[in-house]
């Protein structure tokens, strides 16, 4: 059943964001082109109003990252507030199948495009610099000769950061979702008391990770590495950003249990 | 087939009484096999538990009968067949008589105005 | 002996100071059409989501099968709720598909059957049906199912007579001596003839509870005329 709950979930989330997607990359890639073709060349100067495209060209690109961003977000709210808390919630929440599940499937979908999402605009501005004339493979040679230089620990670095910023968008996600199911449960101003919730919901984040840094700061102190050698501050630094991410991994557990009540228990359709 | 149903009535009496309409005018001959139960109730409009039971009350006539294999049918009996044609008309007749008193109209009047009515239908 | 598949024992819902339901009890057996009938606000719509798990009760439980309600009961309940509630941008064959994937008593053939007797072409999407069609192809969908309990919410609010016959027709079609059918509403004199048991449900508690039958041989009038007399304004 959760498979199936995915696919349709994919399935509502890409009709709307693919074509955005394929969108940003078709900008960068005429904007990669033209840049290319104009590049070293006097062309820009010599005619205004190619120069005028170019400008239009590349301030649509920027603000079309932007814009991919922002129309995910938007999309993801709008499906959770239309699929688990509005009328097709009818036909969500009679199926054979928990509401644990269902949001479960929700959140790990909008992470992953989230991810897409990032990773489109990444690709997007690869392409930009390939047209500016970027050298990938001396940049790549350059990078191999800098990683062979790094301290150890440094990928369990790399991977700390990575699976942080995973967890810090399934973070989010999970305190909108949980912010929204408490605050529909309001007849009429559902958006108001949504925003205040997650408002809510921020500060006591903010609160507890305040309180959490004071109460680990002196065992910290303690720890702390006593030559400011790269290798220990590599190690200290992964302790740090791991207890980060089992942080955020109980916030999003508790708020995960906290939204699962809400919509199994007080759901307000309609 | 037409079927008509007055709400204020139990339905399965008066399925009753249109099966026997419909037996006796020859809408559904004699010996002819009737639809399925969920056939005639779509048909009619009606629950098919209604229907059932209408059915079951006209076996127990003996102007239908079911036979386990290949279901309802209208007996052959074309004697049973009369008799209910003439229980209908018979109905009808006192309903109308009924009425006619209820008018104030002797035996005469009642006669007469029936070959009033005839004597329109054969000019038409 | 009928088995009973739905009981309801003391059930309230409150809603604040307002009473939707009022410590509500009554059985129903297999193999019925049962009409719960009553006004606007009488609570008959907030019975049915708390029979679906829409609604938690104040007090009280509903059992389904002996079930309390759950995804146990979710799999042989057929819900039909009075919005619309199939997401609009599906095509109807994807819309198929959908109720194949999560219920396993859903016959796709059934569905197709009636949609083509429908003229509704397959890779049409719902939100270009007209009101009439969304409702039929709604209907189509929850009595495809080879359910043990049908919830029908105003199955014929706002449609012309002909879909409303439409509507009758499939519910009778998809009738089966194992399962039963409820029907909310307070469109009476269209549903009565294929109701088995009628509900008067009126400020959240029953208020009278009878087989047709015995209405019309005992009170000579029809359930609408009925109606009429209870709930006289």
């Amino acid at each position: 059943m959760l498979g199936k709950l995915f696919k349709y979930e994919f399935k509502a989330l890409s009709r709307k964001l693919i074509p955005f997607y394929i969108l940003v990359l078709l900008l960068a890639l005429i904007h990669s082109v033209f840049t290319g073709f104009t590049q070293g060349s006097d062309l820009l100067k010599d005619y205004t109003m190619l120069a005028l495209a170019y400008g239009v060209m590349f301030s649509l690109f920027v603000i079309s990252l932007f814009a991919v961003s922002i129309f995910t977000f938007i999309v993801i709210i709008q499906r959770f507030s239309r699929n688990t808390l509005g009328k097709e919630g009818y036909l969500m929440h009679t199926l054979p199948v928990s509401a644990a599940s269902h949001i479960f499937v929700k959140i790990v979908t909008a992470t992953v495009f989230y991810i897409i999402d990032a990773a489109i605009c990444v690709i997007a501005v690869l392409m930009l610099s390939a047209g500016m004339g970027a050298n990938f493979g001396r940049m790549l040679e350059v990078a191999a000769e800098g990683i062979k230089e790094l301290p150890p620990g440094t990928f369990i670095f790399v991977t700390n950061v990575a699976v942080m910023m995973i967890l810090a968008t399934s973070y989010s996600i999970t305190s909108i979702c949980t912010a929204m199911s408490i605050g529909y449960t309001s007849n009429s101003h559902k958006i108001a008391s949504s925003i205040g919730v997650y408002l809510l919901i921020y500060v006591i984040h903010n609160m507890l990770s305040q309180a959490l840094l004071q109460i680990m700061m002196p065992a910290l102190a303690k720890h702390a590495p006593a030559d400011i050698g790269a290798t220990a501050y590599m190690k200290f630094m992964n302790l740090w950003f791991m207890g980060i991410n089992v942080f955020l991994i109980a916030m999003i557990a508790v708020l995960f249990a906290v939204c699962c009540y809400f919509v199994k228990n007080k759901l307000n359709l309609e | 087939m037409k079927w008509s149903f007055d709400n204020n009535m139990p339905i399965y009496s008066q399925i009753i009484e249109q099966i026997k309409l419909f037996i006796s005018s020859g809408d559904i001959g004699a010996g002819e096999r009737l639809p399925s139960v969920r056939e005639l109730a779509t048909d009619a409009g009606v629950n098919p538990n209604t229907m059932q039971r209408a059915l079951s009350e006209l076996e127990g006539t003996g102007l239908i009968f079911s036979d386990k294999t290949r279901g309802r049918f209208v007996t052959e009996d074309a004697e049973l067949i009369a008799r209910a044609r003439k229980e209908l008309a018979q109905k009808s007749i006192s309903g109308f008589l009924n009425f006619m008193h209820s008018l104030g109209c002797t035996k005469e009047e009642i006669f007469s105005l029936i070959k009033d009515c005839e004597g329109d239908d054969d000019n038409e | 002996m009928n088995e009973i598949i739905f009981s309801c024992n003391d059930l309230t819902k409150k809603y604040g100071k307002e009473t939707a339901l009022d410590n509500i009890s009554f059985e129903l057996g297999r193999g019925s059409i049962v009409g719960l009938l009553g006004p606007n606000g009488s609570g008959k719509t907030t019975l049915m989501k708390i029979a679906n798990g829409l609604l938690q009760p104040t007090a009280g439980e509903i059992k389904i099968k002996g079930m309390p309600v759950g995804i146990g009961t979710k799999s042989i309940v057929s819900y039909l709720p009075d919005c619309m509630s199939l997401p609009e941008w599906m095509r109807i064959r994807e819309l198929v598909k959908f109720y194949g994937d999560f219920y396993a008593d859903f016959s796709a053939r059934k569905a197709e059957e009636m949609l083509k007797s429908l003229g509704l072409d397959n890779e049409t999407r719902f939100k270009t049906l007209s009101k009439g069609n969304k409702e039929k192809v709604q209907l189509i969908l929850t009595m495809s199912r080879n359910a043990e309990l049908y919830l029908l919410d105003e199955p014929m609010g706002g449609v012309d007579p002909a879909t409303r016959d439409y509507i009758l027709d499939t519910i009778i079609a998809g009738y089966s001596e194992n399962s039963t059918v409820v029907i909310s509403t307070h469109l009476i004199a269209d549903v009565e003839k294929i109701l088995d048991t009628v509900l008067f449900i009126d400020k959240g508690r029953i208020v009278r509870s009878d087989s047709v039958d015995s209405i019309r041989s005992n009170e000579g009038k029809s359930v609408d005329a009925l109606f009429r007399e209870v709930f006289r304004c």
